[in-house]
C-alpha cells in the first residue's frame, strides 16, 4: 500500500513535470514570436513615431526571455501580456501617425492649391486692370 | 536610557520603516503625467471605454504603490499607459482621417474654384491678348499714316522743290538767253530786275519758300524775255555792224596786198568807202575805152576780192583829168567804167552788185597841172561800201 502511494506520488509528480514543461515551451514560442513581431514593427514604423515603445518593447521581451530561463513562468505570463498590449498600442500608433503624415501632405497640397488660388487671383486682377487701360486706350 | 526605554525607541522605528511608502514607481510618474496631458481628455471623449481601462490601471497602480507593492504598481502604471496610449492612438487616427477627409473635400473644392479662376484667366487673357493685338495693329496703322503722311509731305515738297528747281533753271536761261544779246547794255533796267528777281528766287529756294521762289522765278523770266527782245535789236544791230567792220577790215587788208593799188578808206554820210583806184593806164591806151590787151591782170585780184566778200556792193566809177570837154570826159569815164564793170561780171561777179558810172574830171585826187597828177586822175575806182 505504500509502495502504491509512492508509485502513485511519483506518477502524479511526472505528469506535474511534463506539464509544466510544456508551458514553458509554449511561453518560450510566444517570446520568439513577440521579438520577430517587435523587428517587424520596427520595419512598418518608417516614421519613427514609436522608437521609444519599440526599445521598450524588446526590453520587454528581453525580460520575459530572462524570466523563463529562470522558469518563472507566472512572471513571463504577466509581461507577455504587457508585450501583447504594447504590439497592438505601437501598431495603432504607426498607423495614426502614417495618416497624420499622409493628412499633413494632402493640407500642404492643398495650401500649395490655395496659394495657386491667390496667385490665380492676383493674375486676374492684374488682366482685368489692363483690359481697363486698353479699353480705355482704344476709346 | 533605560533598557525598556531603548527597546520602545527600536519598536516605533521598526514600525515607523515599517509603515513608510516606497517612492513613486517612474512608471507611475510617467502614466501620471501622461494622462494629465489634453491629448488623453481629448482622447477620453473618443475612446472612453479604452481610457475607463487606463485610470483602472491608473487607480490599482497607486493602490499597490501605497500598499508597497511597486513591481505590481510598476506593472499596472505600465499596462495603463499602454491602453492611454492607445486610445490617444485611436484619437490621433480619427482626427487624422478627419483631417485628411477634410482636406480632400478642400481640395476638390479648391481645384474646381482653382479650374474656374484659371478658366477666368484664360478668357481675360484672351480678350487682352485680342485687344492688345487691336491696339498693336491701330498703332501700327497710326504710324503708318503717319509714315506715309510725312512721305507724301516729304513727296510734295520734293516736287515743289524740282518744280522750284525747273522753273529758276528757265529763268536762268532765259536771263542767259539775255545775256547772249547784251540785255545788260541795251535793255539794262529791265535786264537788272530780271536779274534781281531771280536772285530772290534763288534766296527763296534756300529757304524753301518754294511758291515764292516758283514766283520770282516766272517773273524773272518773264522779265528776261522781255529784256532780251528789248536789247534784240541794237544787239543786232551792233552785232551786224561789228561784222561788217570787221569784213571791211579784212576787205581793206586783202585789198592793199593786191599791188600796185593804193587803197584808201572814206565817209559818204553813213556810208563807209573802201577806194581801190586803178589808173587808167593800166588797163587802158590813151584815150581807150576798152582795156588793152595783156592789162586785165588786175582785175583778176579785184574780182576775186569781190567775190570773197559778197555782202558788199560794189561801185565802179570812171574818172578823167581835167583835159577836154566835160561831156567828153564824163562819157569817157562812163565808158571806161562799164567797160570794167563787162570785165568784172566776165570775171564771175554778180552783176546786181555792181553799179557803175561815169564821172568825168569830178573829185580829182591829185592836180592836173602835172603829168603825174593828171595821171593819178585819170583812174577807174572800184569802191566797196559798208555801214
Amino acid at each position: 500500500m505504500i509502495r502504491l502511494r509512492v508509485l502513485l506520488v511519483a506518477g502524479l509528480s511526472l505528469v506535474a513535470s511534463a506539464a509544466i514543461a510544456g508551458e514553458a515551451d509554449d511561453l518560450q514560442r510566444l517570446i520568439d514570436a513577440a521579438k520577430q513581431n517587435t523587428n517587424d514593427l520596427e520595419r512598418l514604423d518608417e516614421l519613427r513615431a514609436a522608437r521609444e515603445d519599440i526599445t521598450l518593447m524588446r526590453v520587454w521581451c528581453d525580460m520575459a526571455w530572462k524570466f523563463r530561463a529562470d522558469d518563472k513562468l507566472d512572471e513571463v505570463r504577466v509581461v507577455y501580456d504587457r508585450i501583447q498590449a504594447q504590439a497592438e498600442m505601437i501598431r495603432q500608433r504607426i498607423a495614426a501617425s502614417k495618416l497624420m503624415a499622409e493628412a499633413a501632405k494632402k493640407e500642404a497640397e492643398l495650401q500649395r492649391l490655395r496659394d495657386d488660388i491667390e496667385r490665380t487671383k492676383e493674375a486676374i486682377r492684374t488682366a482685368t486692370l489692363k483690359k481697363a487701360t486698353l479699353e480705355g486706350r482704344a476709346k | 536610557m533605560t533598557r525598556s526605554a531603548r527597546l520602545l525607541a527600536a519598536a516605533t522605528l521598526t514600525l515607523a520603516v515599517g509603515c513608510a511608502t516606497a517612492p513613486k514607481p517612474v512608471e507611475l510618474e510617467a502614466f501620471e503625467k501622461l494622462r494629465a496631458d489634453p491629448a488623453a481628455n481629448a482622447a477620453a471623449k473618443r475612446n472612453p471605454d479604452l481610457v475607463k481601462t487606463a485610470d483602472r490601471w491608473l487607480a490599482q497602480s497607486r493602490q499597490h504603490w501605497q500598499s508597497n507593492d511597486i513591481e505590481q504598481s510598476a506593472h499596472e502604471a505600465q499596462m495603463g499607459q499602454i491602453k492611454l496610449k492607445q486610445a490617444i492612438a485611436m484619437y490621433d487616427l480619427e482626427r487624422a482621417k478627419a483631417r485628411i477627409e477634410n482636406a480632400d473635400d478642400e481640395t476638390q473644392r479648391a481645384s474646381d474654384e482653382q479650374g474656374r479662376l484659371q478658366r477666368e484667366l484664360a478668357s481675360l487673357n484672351t480678350q487682352v491678348g485680342l485687344m492688345e493685338r487691336i491696339n498693336q495693329q491701330s498703332t501700327d496703322r497710326r504710324k503708318l499714316e503717319e509714315q506715309l503722311e510725312a512721305e507724301k509731305k516729304l513727296s510734295e515738297t520734293e516736287r515743289q522743290k524740282t518744280a522750284t528747281v525747273e522753273r529758276i533753271a528757265e529763268a536762268e536761261l532765259a536771263l542767259k538767253s539775255a545775256d547772249s544779246v547784251n540785255a545788260a547794255k541795251h535793255a539794262a533796267a529791265v535786264y537788272a530786275a530780271a536779274k534781281d528777281l531771280l536772285a530772290r528766287a534763288q534766296q527763296e529756294l534756300q529757304q524753301s519758300s518754294f511758291q515764292a521762289a516758283q514766283l520770282s522765278a516766272d517773273m524773272a523770266k518773264k522779265k528776261s524775255d522781255e529784256a532780251a527782245l528789248a536789247a534784240k535789236p541794237a544787239y543786232q544791230q551792233e552785232a551786224e555792224s561789228a561784222e561788217s567792220r570787221g569784213r571791211a577790215e579784212a576787205l581793206a587788208r586783202e585789198a592793199a596786198a593786191i599791188s600796185r593799188l593804193m587803197v584808201r578808206r572814206d565817209t559818204r554820210g553813213s556810208l563807209q568807202r573802201l577806194v581801190l583806184p586803178i589808173p587808167a593806164e593800166f588797163l587802158f591806151n590813151r584815150r581807150d575805152t576798152f582795156i588793152a590787151s595783156g592789162r586785165d591782170a588786175i582785175l583778176d585780184s579785184i574780182a576775186a576780192l569781190i567775190k570773197k566778200y559778197p555782202s558788199f556792193p560794189v561801185q565802179v566809177l570812171g574818172y578823167t583829168d581835167s583835159r577836154g570837154r566835160s561831156s567828153e570826159l564824163l562819157a569817157l569815164s562812163h565808158s571806161r567804167a562799164q567797160a570794167v564793170h563787162q570785165a568784172l561780171i566776165q570775171r564771175g561777179v554778180d552783176g546786181k552788185r555792181l553799179v557803175f558810172s561815169g564821172n568825168g574830171a569830178a573829185e580829182p585826187v591829185s592836180d592836173n597841172r602835172t603829168t603825174n597828177g593828171r595821171a593819178q586822175n585819170n583812174r577807174v575806182e572800184i569802191i566797196f561800201l559798208y555801214q
